[in-house]
């Protein structure tokens, strides 16, 4: 990557001018409006989000984190570390796959877990962060039900917090799309962000704004309208609640098989879930991103899901063991220690390493690199 | 150009010399290129019977074109030129298509020509000519335009027709049913079984089966079709209607899923060569369109009755069911399939194309019981794979629990309304709201129906048996009626058949039974009626069956002569 290039996107996109870009795509710029979803599609959403004023662009690095907002040591640990590799290979920006703040969430956009959890831990990384809502963000106990979606509408404020601690925190709706560079009429990349928290919660939330009917499916129909219409050369998308793992959780269809019989809502296995993420991203997008395990993860690419990859990135605060590691095969699963991963796009092809950090030490060391050329057109 | 409007000029002033060269063959019907009008063929030389021995046909109609079938029988032939002339009116004098097809042995001599009609939602009378002989008249009727505003339609329903079990009185009454648009048939159009098996020992001479043994190979299936075709009733509904059919178990063996069937042991050879055959005979023998050109295996596929209905029609059968589960657990496990992943996202795409071009009503054309038959409902928790009652058969979507859920999540989700849902196979009448978990009183109400998200109507068999007696049928009623609390009527014992009647406001189940199947009577009787409301999602009981359609065009007339006169 360029790293005049690199610099002047970074600008952009912590520019006030992005903030609006980023709104167009999907969030409100009111910020006292909870934000279910997508607002108002009436609007016609700004053609080309972050990527308006680049004339092109052919490369992109960024680093893909999850389930990370402890405030404990262990975030520090790989925020370090990500600041290492950042500056040894450059990035763009940061993708965070869920569970952005533990263990309950956020209780308003003011809230002083917004500092202690995201914004200390990574305030040596000037980049913009784009996040997605995991189950914890939705919920008012330890326990992480997700039956309490209206306190993830704080995490969606916050994006829109005048007086905020830094610019980096990016969720302008609680499901979004965003294009990365490249000309206005075909973006070099498109990231599809889902709220896969209401879709999946272990118990129903009471208010039926977050009903399937009135939200998840709303939603599905939304972002496949996103994915179809999108002509972005690199397509990636995002969800907090694996579409396959080999971590605790297990595939979606049959999520938390051992534990269910704790969990009342009868969509806490996934199954609506798994047909979303198939109906929107099979083939049609390049990788899909998730969290929710506390482990590292790239599984070989299923038929259900045709040529897209599946990585899992949920390591980024917590430490887990895998499961069933042979439940999917793998082309690479690591299990009790921190880590992240780091994506290079080119123009034909994708490097994605990854990166394991010792919870005891906190040295980081690169445990798997693969460069594929691109498969999907 | 698209097809349809190429077709409403030429509709409007060229002569039937473009119209039959859109069409000849169905090969050639995507050829849309004018030219003249092709020269009829020579026949061969022929001094035998009439060869037109088992009727003629029509199924899968679309706003511009329609299956049309035959079968020539002429043993030692073979390339057997054949002519098909449509006519738009009665009298057989203003004649809109006119092409030639080839009846071939590798075909079993059947003969089917798709030719494009220029009139959508249109009855057309049709004739073949072959050999120095005229068929029967046949008469048949276009669907409307995909966006056409429709005020009403109306179907017959039908499912299992068995031959030895009885005559096909149902066959004839839906034949002198003038205002039908169209006659589905949900499957076990045949039966498998060998002389004397499932069969009316009272009938034995009456009806036997040809082949004597049960039928395995290709042979063996196309003889059983020409059995079936052979009957009088049987062929008189397919003269007077177009048929929209999907095949269920019989058509290859008892229980059949797509890699084995209960009715199928390994003396009887690979099962797939088995299913190769049979599909490969249903295809020939039946009036349906193929979905694509290499692929026999798929067959659902869907029809746009204007805005009015989309009728999609599926195959629970062979493309993608899994084996039947034996153990109630084994109905829950999310991986086992009914329709198969394919299917179930044509399904879910097909819900939300008719949702969104604005359909009225989505009607679900299958084979197995989507509601489910327990003894005794309890609220259903997958979370503890307990719940939802007892079932009983697991061949039914019973056996396919998280396949049941998919489909009624997706409605549910979708906030879809007006799905209807038809069904055969059980040899019995059924009303039925559609509810997640039918059991579970905070989902639904068995008083107000709240909390069903669809009906379905389960169509009795033509002829094959349930119930022994009315008695025993009654008896299981007022058992079955509590037992399941979103079961609104069942009738075990009558054959018959399923009116169904289809408004903007109303979609209305009228079942007819016939009196008996034992002996060749046309009296069949007014049996139930249910509708739902365009919007409500749930059953209510009516008085009384619908009235006749307003306009309907009159049946087919007899052929007055079957010899053509023309050179042999």
């Amino acid at each position: 990557m360029n790293k005049d290039r690199r610099k002047f996107l970074r600008q952009l996109v912590l520019s006030g001018g992005a903030i609006t870009a980023l709104s167009a795509c999907g969030g409100s710029s009111n910020s006292s409006i909870p934000h279910i979803g997508q607002p108002d599609s009436t609007k016609e959403p700004a053609p080309n989000g972050t990527g308006q004023g680049i004339d092109f662009t052919d490369e992109l690095a960024f680093l893909v984190i999850g389930d990370m907002g402890t405030g404990n040591d262990g975030q520090y640990k790989v925020a370090r570390a990500m600041e290492a590799v950042i500056a040894e290979k450059g990035a763009d920006f940061v993708l965070c796959t869920g569970d952005n703040i533990y263990e309950q969430g956020v209780s308003s956009a003011d809230d002083l877990a917004f500092l202690e959890k995201f914004e200390y831990p990574y305030q040596n990384i000037n980049l913009p962060f784009y996040l997605c809502l995991g189950n914890h963000d939705n919920a008012c106990t330890p326990l992480g039900g997700g039956s309490f979606n209206y306190r993830g509408n704080y995490q969606v404020d916050y994006h829109y917090k005048k007086d905020r601690y830094s610019n980096k925190w990016k969720m302008p709706a609680r499901y979004y799309t965003h294009h990365f560079g490249g000309k206005t009429d075909k973006p070099f990349l498109e990231l599809f962000v889902v709220d896969s928290n209401p879709l999946t919660s272990f118990y129903q939330d009471a208010d039926p704004k977050f009903s399937w009917p009135n939200y998840g499916y709303p939603q599905q129909r939304w972002m496949r309208k996103k994915v179809q219409e999108s002509n972005a050369h690199w397509k990636l998308a995002m969800s907090h609640v694996p579409y396959l793992s080999n971590g605790k959780h297990g595939n979606a269809g049959n999520l938390d098989a051992d534990l269910r019989w704790l969990f009342s809502s009868p969509d806490a296995d996934g199954m609506q879930y798994k047909l979303f993420i198939e109906e929107c991203f099979k083939d049609k997008v390049d990788v899909l991103f998730t969290g929710h395990d506390h482990v590292m993860q790239w599984l070989k690419p299923v038929e259900s899901m045709g040529k897209t990859e599946i990585i899992v990135s949920g390591a980024g605060g917590k430490t887990d063991k895998l499961k069933n590691k042979h439940l999917n095969p793998a082309h690479f699963q690591q299990e009790n220690e921190y880590g992240f991963v780091w994506v290079s796009l080119k123009q034909s092809e994708m490097t994605i390493s990854f990166y394991g950090v010792n919870p005891n030490s906190g040295e980081y060391h690169l445990n798997y690199t693969k460069t594929q050329t691109k498969l999907i057109s | 150009m698209k097809r349809r409007d190429f077709l409403k000029i030429t509709a409007a002033g060229i002569s039937i010399s473009a119209l039959a060269a859109c069409g000849g063959s169905s090969e050639s019907s995507n050829q849309l290129q004018p030219h003249t009008k092709p020269e009829l063929p020579s026949m061969p030389s022929y001094n035998g019977p009439n060869p037109f021995q088992h009727g003629v046909a029509s199924g899968d109609p679309l706003a511009h074109q329609v299956i049309i079938w035959t079968r020539i029988t002429a043993p030692e032939l073979d390339e057997i030129p054949v002519i098909l002339r449509v006519f738009s009116d009665f009298d057989l004098s203003r004649c809109v298509y006119e092409g030639v097809e080839y009846a071939r042995s590798q075909h079993d001599y059947t003969v089917k020509f798709d030719p494009l009609l220029p009139e959508a939602n249109t009855t057309y009378y049709y004739q073949f000519e072959s050999l120095g002989y005229f068929s029967p008249i046949g008469r048949t009727k276009t669907i409307p335009e995909q966006d056409e505003f429709i005020q009403h339609a109306r179907l017959a329903v039908l499912a299992c027709s068995n031959y030895p079990q009885g005559y096909f009185n149902v066959y004839r009454k839906v034949a002198q049913r003038e205002d039908l648009d169209a006659v589905l048939h949900l499957g076990d159009y045949i039966y498998e079984y060998g002389q004397g098996e499932y069969a009316d020992s009272k009938l034995t001479t009456e009806r036997p089966v040809d082949p004597p043994h049960p039928i395995i190979s290709l042979t063996d299936y196309r003889k059983r079709y020409a059995l079936y075709r052979s009957d009088s009733d049987l062929q008189e509904c397919h003269r007077q209607h177009p048929f929209i059919c999907v095949w269920d178990d019989h058509e290859i063996a008892d229980n059949t899923w797509k890699d084995g069937a209960a009715n199928h042991s390994t003396s009887q050879g690979d099962f797939n060569e088995r299913k190769r055959a049979a599909i490969q005979a249903y295809h020939e023998w039946m009036p349906i369109r193929r979905v694509m050109p290499d692929n026999d295996i798929k067959i659902y596929r869907s029809f746009d009755y204007g805005n009015l209905f989309t009728l999609m029609m599926l195959d629970t059968r062979v493309v993608g069911r899994d084996e039947q589960p034996t153990l109630p657990h084994e109905a829950r496990d999310p991986h086992r399939q009914l329709l198969g992943e394919e299917q179930e996202r044509w399904l879910f795409d097909e819900l939300e194309r008719s949702d969104g071009k604005g359909a009225r009503w989505h009607i679900l054309g299958q084979q197995v019981m989507l509601a489910p038959l327990t003894l005794g409902s309890l609220p259903d928790n997958p979370n503890w794979h307990i719940g939802g009652g007892m079932k009983i058969n697991f061949d039914q979507w019973d056996g396919y629990q998280t396949s049941r859920r998919r489909l009624l999540n997706r409605i549910q989700s979708m906030a879809l309304d007006n799905v209807i849902v038809l069904t055969g196979d059980i040899h019995s009448s059924w009303a039925m709201d559609v509810s997640l978990d039918p059991g579970n009183l905070a989902v639904y109400n068995r008083f107000t129906g709240e909390g069903s998200l669809a009906v379905e109507f389960v169509t009795p068999a033509v002829s094959s048996p349930a119930a022994p007696t009315k008695g025993l049928s009654d008896l299981a009623m007022a058992a079955l009626i509590p037992l399941n609390p979103h079961l609104k009527w069942v009738d075990l014992f009558h054959r018959g058949y399923i009116v169904l009647d289809i408004t903007p406001e109303q979609c209305k189940a009228d079942w007819f039974h016939v009196n008996t199947v034992r002996s060749r009577e046309h009296i069949e009787k007014f049996a139930r009626s249910y509708l739902t409301q365009s919007g409500n999602n749930r059953l209510q009981k009516a008085n009384s069956p619908s009235s006749p359609k307003a306009i309907a065009s009159s049946l087919a007339p007899q052929s007055a002569a079957t010899k053509s006169g023309a050179a042999v």
